[in-house]
């Protein structure tokens, strides 16, 4: 479209207000919202000096709290089902593999990797663990709860809270906040029972 | 993005300067309760990041961008408007980047929305000033659409 250029000042201001509005929709079109709010959460990460608060310690104390929960909702079904000599050893390893990417995420530490480790080393354990206390007792490891499916919406918590693989390296290594594992961030809390 | 493409920030330093100020508004989301505050506030960081990339790199001054005449392609209806947009787009940000700094970000403000009384608060202006930055940034936009068009 050319522009008319014995433009008014009406003029002018339509054509600026439709290549605004033009320009932004065109942007608004082609952004990747979760690609952009990955980037957005790797780049808070590495400010200098950057303690983690408000919506994004919320939320890492939020998926923290919820591998605590887990964690403890294993101990108390081996404990309730008799189960510890059965299958206490498997348990343990999945309660241990969750515990450590809880500790590297509150530490924002924890990469992609290492979080998909985590959760697949948990869930083959976990699922060794459940077939066991199937074929010994005749019910599942955690009655009433679909374990996969918890330790699916598990992964999908912390995942989400980490850059997709490619965007951000290793977060262990762009890591510029200087928390100490056992220092965590004021607002962190760390849920009771954690250990089966 | 179009407040900082209007400041000359090309397309990938007004996406970074953007990502930037949303990753400092994480971090302040618990200190800024006023959400009307938002888009300033995000403006004000984003700005400070393009200007501290454009001190880093050494990049002073502002590229203008010449226009490309439209490709002599056989194209549909949509795609022939998607191309007419993009270079008026882009012809708007080199004429606005042309405009010295302070009418840029009169202009750039007020087509954001802002009043004048809000602009002369966030610039430290009279509203008279910024009454008049306005007109005379107007008036060097159709001066250089009557050039380009000669």
């Amino acid at each position: 479209m050319t522009p008319d250029h014995s433009l008014g000042n009406g003029e002018l201001d339509e054509l600026i207000r439709r290549s605004r509005q033009s320009f932004i929709d065109r942007n608004d079109a082609g952004f990747d919202f979760q690609a952009g709010l990955a980037d957005v959460r790797a780049r808070a990460r590495r400010l200098p000096g950057h303690v983690p608060t408000g919506v994004l310690a919320a939320a890492v104390a939020d998926a923290c709290d919820r591998v605590d929960e887990f964690v403890a909702l294993l101990g108390r079904a081996v404990l309730a089902a008799d189960l510890q000599s059965l299958v206490g050893g498997q348990v343990q390893y999945a309660a241990e593999a969750l515990l450590r990417a809880r500790d590297q995420l509150l530490a924002w530490s924890l990469s992609g990797a290492a979080a998909a480790a985590a959760f697949a080393a948990a869930r083959d354990a976990l699922g060794q663990a459940d077939l066991m206390a199937r074929v010994s007792t005749g019910h599942p490891l955690v009655a009433g709860d679909d374990l996969a499916s918890l330790l699916d919406q598990l992964e999908h918590a912390v995942i989400s809270l980490l850059p997709p693989p490619g965007r951000d390296g290793d977060p262990g290594q762009a890591r510029t906040n200087r928390h100490r594992r056992d220092d965590p961030p004021s607002g962190q809390r760390r849920a009771g029972g954690s250990s089966p | 993005m179009w407040h900082l493409r209007c400041l000359g920030a090309s397309p990938a330093e007004a996406a970074d300067a953007v990502q930037d100020a949303f990753a400092h508004a994480l971090g302040a989301a618990d200190r800024q309760r006023d959400e009307l505050a938002w888009p300033a506030w995000l403006r004000t960081v984003a700005v400070r990041s393009y200007l501290r990339t454009v001190a880093a790199g050494g990049r002073g001054r502002v590229s203008v961008q010449t226009m490309a005449d439209v490709p002599e392609v056989r194209v549909s209806a949509d795609s022939a408007a998607e191309v007419q947009a993009r270079l008026e787009e882009e012809m708007v940000f080199s004429l606005v980047a042309t405009l010295p700094p302070r009418q840029r970000l009169v202009f750039a403000l007020h087509f954001e929305g802002c009043g004048t009384a809000e602009i002369a608060a966030s610039l430290s202006m009279t509203q008279a000033a910024v009454r008049q930055n306005l007109a005379r940034a107007r008036a060097a936009l159709r001066h250089s659409l009557m050039q380009e068009q000669q």
